[in-house]
């Protein structure tokens, strides 16, 4: 843990070198926030017969959705990311002199990009509540981060199987490029899956995202209890509990074969 | 004798490099790094691994610090076989790349050592204690400023700096004062005496190219050139196996007639200098000096006959010729 814990402060002191966009990172999501609260607004009555599962609201609906996928991004994208990084910056080889495993190196370079992610989506939920008047039952907002954290892990294995990716071949990842399409596109973030044709709804089922949000919106949007949303968390779990473990012997292979080509810090 | 602190038995490495051709790829290159190394570095002192740029000094360094898997061979560090030291054994290795783009630039040279302290495993009072230790016995000045507006000789010192934080049993250096300009060069190779093998008595492995420098620093020497050891000793020992390995200057007191030179035996080569009255003289054996001395004795009146050591890079050069024209 304070290994994990030394990989944020390292980020947090990176970031606020970066005053301007440390600011900007923060402003952003108030802003994204207006412009759905705006076109919710504008759309109106014309999105409620879609939305009347969803207590007919647009803002709230897409509130939650974009809680779930800054998970998404992060679990999908910060391994990768930040492996590639250290690989380009030159930093991988000095951590990986150092008494700290690969997967504990991995883990703690994208910890802080999941930390912020994290704090980001209380905010949006608080901002969203009290800015902006969205009606969320933050009684179950306990609930809803837990199945934030298991959808973060869910997409952890497919972001390590990326990282797997970028040690081997180094830029060209083809697992981020299907899974997070198809997730933001047909993962009901911006929309209903049910508003999609017959079969890129059941595209739409067999992604974790779907199941992650539905979970979401269920507690906060709907204010059902824990039992109802359990089918979702048990698909969740299946997901995880097939992903994680093969992302991580398949990064651990692909640490060694790039140690057997003496390509670990090559990009 | 000192326990060895390094061994290595039998490591080869081969590289693949994809060739391409008029931008596509046409097959690929056997690149072969290291051919059956085996070399042993004795516990505080100073092994210096010396070569031409791509001899694979850096392979050899990496296969040691475990960024490198080995193709055959064998190596033991600290006593402990690298195949099954898991990642607990490199809190007692510090590694030096010659690579300065191995820190967080925003981050300050401080910053960046409490970071890497973190993952060594240390904290609180102790991680800022050996930080503090590390800064001060470099001396880097301003260790508060941003890393990128680091010279080459700051980052040099930080580098050692980060080496030094987990007190390390043994250190591997490679190319450590590359991009130095001499006087922080030689500040280093005094650190490096007086510091880490004076004071701490750990060992150091080195490479380098800088046969000055291995002259200055090296207990013990390895050859390596394309990937293989030619050879490996004190200097005293490479001077030794090789031939004519004792060169003395003899210095009469007048010129003395050229023809003296005929009455010492083939084998001891004695060649006249810019100075009539003194001569190199070259013997593969000790003992045979005192024959020249008396040969030399007979023909005038020596003032002295001094021992010349044979610099290193004439050994070096001797040493690569002989494996070229084998």
């Amino acid at each position: 843990m304070r290994k994990l814990w030394a990989f944020l402060v390292k980020d947090i002191l990176t970031t606020l070198s970066y005053r301007f966009y440390a600011i900007l990172q923060l402003g952003w999501f108030l802003v994204l926030l207006f412009l759905f609260f705006k076109m919710s607004q504008f759309f109106g009555d014309k999105v409620s017969g879609v939305l009347s599962e969803y207590e007919g609201g647009y803002f709230p609906f897409v509130l939650v959705g974009l809680a779930a996928s800054s998970f998404v991004t992060v679990g999908l994208h910060a391994f990768a990311e930040e492996i590639r990084n250290a690989q380009v910056m030159g930093t991988l080889e000095a951590l990986l002199a150092t008494p700290t495993s690969v997967h504990l190196i991995l883990l703690g370079s994208a910890f802080p990009s999941f930390i912020k992610s994290f704090l980001l989506a209380i905010l949006q939920i608080l901002a969203g509540t009290f800015l902006f008047g969205a009606s969320l039952h933050l009684d179950t907002a306990p609930q809803g981060l837990a199945i934030l954290i298991l959808t973060f892990v869910a997409f952890s294995g497919v972001g390590m199987l990326s990282a797997g990716f970028v040690m081997i071949f180094k830029k060209g990842n083809p697992i981020n490029m299907i899974f997070g399409t198809s997730s933001y596109v047909l993962g009901g973030i911006f929309f209903p899956p049910e508003v999609l044709p017959a079969g890129l709804r059941g595209v739409s089922e067999i992604l974790p995202i779907t199941h992650s949000i539905r979970a979401m919106r269920d507690l906060l949007i709907q204010g059902r209890a824990v039992e109802s949303v359990l089918p979702h968390i048990r698909n969740l779990a299946i997901f995880t509990g097939i992903v994680f473990p093969l992302s991580l012997l398949f990064f651990a292979y692909a640490v060694r074969r790039a140690k057997r080509d003496g390509s670990l810090v090559q990009y | 004798m000192a326990p060895d602190a390094v061994v290595v038995q039998g490591i080869s490495k081969t590289f693949r490099k994809p060739l391409s051709l008029r931008g596509r790829r046409a097959g690929e290159r056997l690149v072969r790094a290291l051919v059956d190394v085996s070399l042993a570095c004795p516990e505080g002192r100073v092994t210096c691994l010396l070569g031409p740029n791509g001899a694979g000094k850096t392979t050899l360094l990496k296969i040691l610090s475990g960024l490198i898997l080995p193709d055959a061979g064998r190596a033991e560090i600290l006593g402990i076989p690298l195949d099954r030291a898991g990642d607990s054994i490199k809190a007692r290795i510090g590694f030096v790349t010659p690579n300065d783009r191995t820190f967080y630039w925003r981050l300050s040279g401080r910053q960046n050592l409490l970071f890497f302290a973190a993952l060594y495993g240390l904290r609180g009072r102790e991680k800022r204690g050996r930080v503090d230790e590390a800064l001060s016995l470099v001396g880097l000045d301003d260790p508060d400023k941003p890393y990128r507006h680091y010279s080459s000789g700051m980052r040099q010192k930080l580098l050692l700096a980060r080496a030094l934080v987990p007190r390390p049993d043994l250190f591997l250096l490679d190319e450590p004062t590359s991009h130095l300009d001499p006087g922080v060069r030689s500040s280093l190779h005094e650190f490096i005496s007086e510091e880490i093998i004076g004071r701490r008595g750990a060992t150091v492995f080195l490479a380098t190219h800088d046969l000055q420098e291995a002259e200055k620093l090296a207990d013990r020497i390895v050859f390596l050139q394309e990937g293989r050891t030619l050879a490996s000793g004190t200097l005293g020992e490479l001077r030794r196996a090789l031939r004519a390995a004792h060169r003395f200057r003899l210095t009469f007191a007048a010129p003395p007639a050229a023809e003296w030179r005929d009455r010492l035996p083939p084998a001891i080569r004695c060649e006249a200098t810019d100075d009539p009255a003194v001569y190199a003289v070259h013997v593969t054996e000790r003992r045979a000096a005192a024959e020249v001395v008396r040969a030399a004795a007979a023909a005038g009146d020596v003032i002295s006959m001094e021992e010349i050591e044979k610099p290193l890079d004439e050994i070096f050069h001797e040493i690569t010729g002989r494996a070229e024209a084998s």
